[in-house]
């Protein structure tokens, strides 16, 4: 493994160790940041120091300890909280030191520590962290403290007793709660109620059945008792549990409590509350129909899906709509797609448009021939049947589709053959090297695209065939593109451009030209060889042609070719075809270390004659992350047709740098302020600067 | 061409839901009045409002504006609320908003009102994570549906409570990791494919955890309601370094402290142990043991019940025994990006990519690291109760209470 620093124990302390405020240097983004160094050891006992620290002190003291308590073992853990309890007691200790005790004996505290801590809980300042060390604490004495601090409090601070108490769902502390349903103030009357909901026993779930709130308050307590129900579920109380939403799913209650409760009746008894989850679908009322469609996603039994499909066709489109999107949920096929199939006719636009969608994943060999159907009626639907039949799966499709690509009329032909390519059903190559000759050209045209996804050698030798006889540019384009398509995917390529170097050496001027450029496509040691080879050659067009395809090389190969062009005065216009090549090929590498592609673009900068190449070595330096990059930059500065993009090259580059060369950042920044004209340019420059100097 | 999200037919059938918005009006205590704007009732191309998707902005900042953009590039979404504690954000989002959506655009400083707003279907949450399971829940129970930035939660309990809310709601809640798929998709696809046969081992990388703070007072520089940015954290003074969003976690932003964030284990942890757990679809699971480093240069290692180990620490990368097994249909979004995908789902009522159990499984797995470098010893976890089993100690980390009033 590969560590940019260390971790592992630092981080131990790391966890709960304040870091000095002083800022650390920033890390890459998603990388392991550096972790802050060791704290110092405190002078005097770190113990003694947390009585009189405010916020921002003590931080070597703080961390000192928390380093003891990391690496304590647990029959020392009594001798910490002594000294930790011995903070909370102290007058003069301040919050801060106070709320690092806190989260120390979260950690280290004891049933010992609680009658403390139930002191702190009434204090306003300190009860929130008195509350975080008790939460956790499973033994009751740590219950009993919170229900005793509910008498001594109010407001805010009972509210978040009540609260904990809540998360620490002891079934005991259900009465003390119950208490508080008629308190006057209705924030705590609500705090109760969520209290009681999370407890979720059996007597809790009475209590709020009985609870006696006002009317604001009623959807609060449905609430709590869904709540209740939920947990009783997840608790294994499923009696508890299906009461409770038997109770909710009551006719007389709201329909948004009522379609709550049978999502939850489903999970609870999934035999049993099939039929009212089904009648839920059938329902009028939208809320019903929704949740029961995500209580059906839920239901995991096989015959919950003929169910669903056997409703299917008498359901309303919206529940038909609904319907479709359970199965999908489910993810079930069996059963379903016949029904599913079958709506791909219904007379509701939304109804079909939910059944294409869903045959992707439902469908399955039957379903090809309804989603062809639906391409052919070029309605808008047409593009979702296409993506239907893209992402279709299934034993048989892809004979199916290709049994019916073969048979198909022109313009639903050219979709299909899409559709193939996209499947990569290899199996369609021999059809599809049979459809480069169809008469139809959007025919010829798609077959052409597709074979370069899904052929091999043998059609890639048709492909060279039939590019002598080609004389059409836009399916010449579509055969070179589908010779490198396929000339890529056969491993490293070398079989292939063997078989388009030997057509080179029979091939007429045109032909050579064309098939240098496909080799740039190809990439590989035996297509940048023969690429290499055209350099030498006496025809001008060739050479060109051999230039340009290493200009656009995959990778920078060719660089030095392609320099020792640029740097060869002899031709000005492969001079600077070859320039633009070598300063797009430095760009390329991302792992080339930033002095040598400093150097690079600094060679290339001395052979640009041109604007164009000058501000395009501009721009590539503009992302090389060296100070000499910028001292490159701000040597342009007072270039003629080129001085603009030194100033947007340098404002990009300057406030990356600054942490590391602040120095040189500022300088060119504030050059940029004094050279430019334009007060856009000096605003931006301006508010870089600003920023630098803030850091 | 027509994505199928955009489809109106579709739209109408499911979209106009109130599911709970009769009992969130009920309860609603701080119903502020809002205006529809005259775009609310269709015209400039964009779908009318029957068909639109609702949606409130909560922490309109550094991420979340750039989510907010995102969603406002959807024609069937009207963004009218925009709430955050900060005036100067929400003023300047709610500017944004103003000039595509007109002047009914509202902007709150405190999330209930926005959320007591029966109109709104859908909310965006970005503020820092400490505030996330709390809204998120909130927003479920007054019956919207959820775009929740990554990390999901700031504690294992926290993620449980926010998928237990989004199914008794019944609502759609997305997390909001957009790199699982953005950044690793070649190599999911392998995996999905089949290509590394069974999967032995996975390699994370990510930063680790975050640090406490102890920041001294500083004067208030900026328009800050503060008692509300802190929320459900201790109490602690103003200082700029406590509650900046900056995106670097070097000291100088919430990301960086342990009572708002789980620092960079859970900031890019969120991202990277999410692709790590779909490209071994175990995206409803966790680990059954995690195990300290083994030295000062390493990692936490996951150990999972069929025994493939996931790794804190390396390039990411996956390694099988290469026996390649039969592929499966790899699961994307519904659309082009996350965000098309949360919206295709609120109107079919499907879970979304990121759904919140997997938000909340891969949160947990970055919170599990978190507590092993804490506490610095092997755990035992188990997955299926969300505990640690016979420990104390560990059990009393997967929570933290809440500074009242506030709870989940």
């Amino acid at each position: 493994m590969k560590w940019n620093v260390g971790r592992g124990v630092v981080w131990a302390l790391v966890m709960v160790t304040a870091i000095p405020v002083a800022v650390q240097a920033r890390p890459r983004r998603g990388a392991t940041p550096t972790p802050p160094p060791t704290a110092a050891q405190p002078a005097g006992d770190p113990y003694q120091q947390l009585h009189t620290i405010d916020f921002g002190e003590g931080e070597d003291a703080m961390a000192s300890i928390t380093q003891e308590v990391v690496a304590a073992k647990p029959d020392q853990y009594l001798a910490l909280e002594t000294k930790f309890l011995a903070v909370l007691e102290a007058k003069d200790a301040k919050l801060a030191g106070r709320q690092f005790a806190c989260r120390m004996l979260k950690l280290v505290g004891s049933t010992k520590c609680i009658p403390i801590i139930a002191g702190c809980l009434t204090d306003e300042k300190l009860s929130h962290m008195a509350r975080t060390v008790l939460q956790g604490m499973t033994d009751a004495s740590a219950g009993q403290a919170l229900v005793d601090a509910l008498g001594k409090t109010t407001g805010k601070t009972r509210i978040g007793i009540i609260n904990t108490i809540g998360d620490r769902r002891e079934p005991r502390t259900v009465a003390a709660l119950a208490k508080f349903l008629d308190d006057k103030d209705e924030a705590t009357v609500l705090a109760a109620i969520r209290a009681i909901g999370r407890v979720a026993t059996n007597e809790s779930g009475d209590v709020l059945k009985q609870a006696k709130v006002s009317e604001a308050m009623k959807p609060d307590v449905y609430e709590a008792r869904l709540l209740c129900g939920q947990r009783m579920e997840k608790d294994g109380n499923a009696v508890g549990a299906q009461a409770v939403y038997a109770d909710l799913y009551e006719s007389g209650n709201p329909a948004w409590i009522r379609s709550a409760a049978v999502a939850g009746l489903a999970r609870v008894d999934q035999r049993k509350a099939l039929p009212a989850v089904l009648d839920a679908l059938k329902s009028n009322d939208r809320l019903m129909n929704e949740a029961a469609a995500a209580a059906l996603m839920e239901l995991p039994q096989a015959s919950v899906t003929e169910a669903i499909a056997k409703e299917l066709p008498s359901l309303s489109p919206a529940s038909k709509v609904l319907g479709v999107n359970a199965l999908t949920g489910r993810g079930l096929k069996e059963g379903a797609t016949a029904a599913v199939n079958a709506l791909t006719k219904d007379a509701d636009a939304s109804v079909r448009q939910a059944a294409v969608i869903a045959l992707s994943p439902l469908g399955d060999v039957t379903s090809v021939g309804p989603l062809i159907e639906v391409v052919k009626s070029q309605t808008d639907l047409s593009s979702d049947a296409i993506q239907s039949l893209k992402e279709l799966f299934a034993d048989g499709v892809g004979e199916e589709l290709i049994k019916r690509t073969e048979s198909a009329e022109a313009s639903v032909k050219a979709t299909l053959i899409g559709v193939l390519a996209s499947r990569k059903e290899l199996k369609a190559a021999p059809l599809v090297l049979k459809c480069v000759s169809d008469p139809d050209k959007s025919v010829r045209l798609a077959a052409l695209k597709a074979i370069g996804t899904i052929g091999t050698q043998a059609e890639l030798d048709s492909l060279l065939v039939r590019l002598s006889d080609c004389k059409d540019n836009g399916e010449r384009d579509a055969i070179d593109q589908s010779i490198a398509g396929i000339a890529r995917r056969n491993g490293d390529g070398k079989k292939s451009s063997t078989a388009i170097i030997a057509r080179i050496a029979t091939a007429d001027a045109e032909l050579q030209i064309h098939l240098l450029n496909i080799l740039n496509m190809v990439g590989g040691k035996n297509a940048l060889d023969a690429v290499r080879n055209g350099l030498k050659s006496s025809s001008l067009e060739l050479k060109r042609a051999a230039i340009r395809a290493l200009k656009e090389w995959p990778d920078d190969s060719p660089l030095d070719d392609l320099k020792a062009i640029a740097e060869d005065k002899s031709d000005k216009t492969n001079q600077v075809l070859a320039l633009q090549g070598v300063i797009r090929l430095i760009g390329l590498p991302k792992r080339r270390p930033a002095d040598k592609a400093v150097a690079l673009y600094q060679d290339a900068m001395s052979l640009a004659v041109r604007p164009e190449e000058k501000r395009a070595v501009l721009g590539g330096l503009s992302s090389v992350k060296h100070p000499e990059a910028l001292k490159l930059i701000v040597t342009c500065f007072d270039t003629e047709g080129v001085k603009n993009e030194a100033f947007n090259a340098a404002m990009k580059l300057a406030p990356s740098l600054a942490d590391q060369n602040a120095g040189e950042s500022k300088a060119a920044l504030e050059q940029i302020l004094k050279s430019s004209a334009d007060p856009g340019t000096k605003n931006k420059a301006k508010a870089e600067l600003a920023k630098i100097n803030k850091k | 061409m027509k994505t199928r999200h955009q489809e109106p037919n579709l739209l109408v059938s499911v979209t106009r839901r109130s599911f709970l918005k009769a009992a969130a009006a009920a309860a609603t205590t701080l119903a502020a009045p809002y205006v529809i704007t005259t775009n609310a009732l269709g015209g400039d191309g964009r779908p009318p409002a029957s068909e639109r998707i609702v949606m409130g902005c909560i922490g309109p900042g550094r991420q979340g504006s750039v989510d907010l953009k995102n969603f406002m590039g959807f024609p069937e979404v009207q963004v009218v609320a925009v709430c955050d504690v900060r005036k100067a954000i929400c003023d300047r989002a709610k500017s944004e908003l103003q000039k595509k959506y007109g002047p009914g655009v509202k902007a709150y400083g405190d999330f209930r009102e926005l959320l007591d707003r029966p109109d709104i279907d859908a909310v965006h949450v970005a503020t820092p994570d400490h505030w996330h399971a709390v809204i998120t829940i909130t927003a479920c129970r007054k019956g919207k549906d959820v775009y929740c930035q990554k990390p999901e939660s700031l504690t294992i309990r926290e993620g449980r409570a926010m998928v237990d809310a989004a199914r008794r709601y019944n609502r759609v809640v997305s997390g909001g990791s957009q790199r699982v798929l953005q950044d690793f998709r070649p190599l999911a696809q392998k995996c999905w494919d089949g290509q590394f046969g069974k999967i032995k081992e996975i390699f994370v990388p990510c930063g680790g955890p975050s640090k406490r703070c102890n920041l001294p007072a500083a004067p208030m520089d900026e328009d800050i309601d503060w008692e509300m940015w802190l929320g459900p954290a201790p109490y602690a003074p103003y200082h700029p370094y406590r509650c900046s969003g900056i995106y670097a976690i070097n000291g100088k932003g919430w990301r960086s402290w342990s009572d708002y964030s789980g620092g960079g284990m859970t900031d890019w942890g969120a991202h990277r142990f999410g692709a790590a757990m779909f490209f071994c679809d175990k995206r409803g699971e966790g680990p059954v043991e995690i195990l300290p480093p083994e030295n000062a240069r390493g990692g936490v290692t996951y150990v999972f019940a069929d025994g493939m180990l996931m790794h804190h620490g390396g390039g990411m990368r996956v390694e099988g025994d290469n026996n390649p097994v039969a592929p499966r249909p790899m699961p994307v979004y519904r659309g082009k990006s996350i965000y098309c995908d949360f919206l295709t789902c609120v109107k079919t009522r499907q879970r979304s990519f990121r759904d919140i159990e997997f938000g909340h499984r891969t949160a947990t797995v970055c919170h599990l690291g978190n507590i092993c470098y804490a506490l610095g010893r092997k755990l035992k976890w188990d997955p299926v109760k969300e505990e640690f089993p016979g420990d104390d100690q560990a059990n009393a980390m997967r929570d933290r209470a809440r500074r009242e009033p506030w709870t989940i």
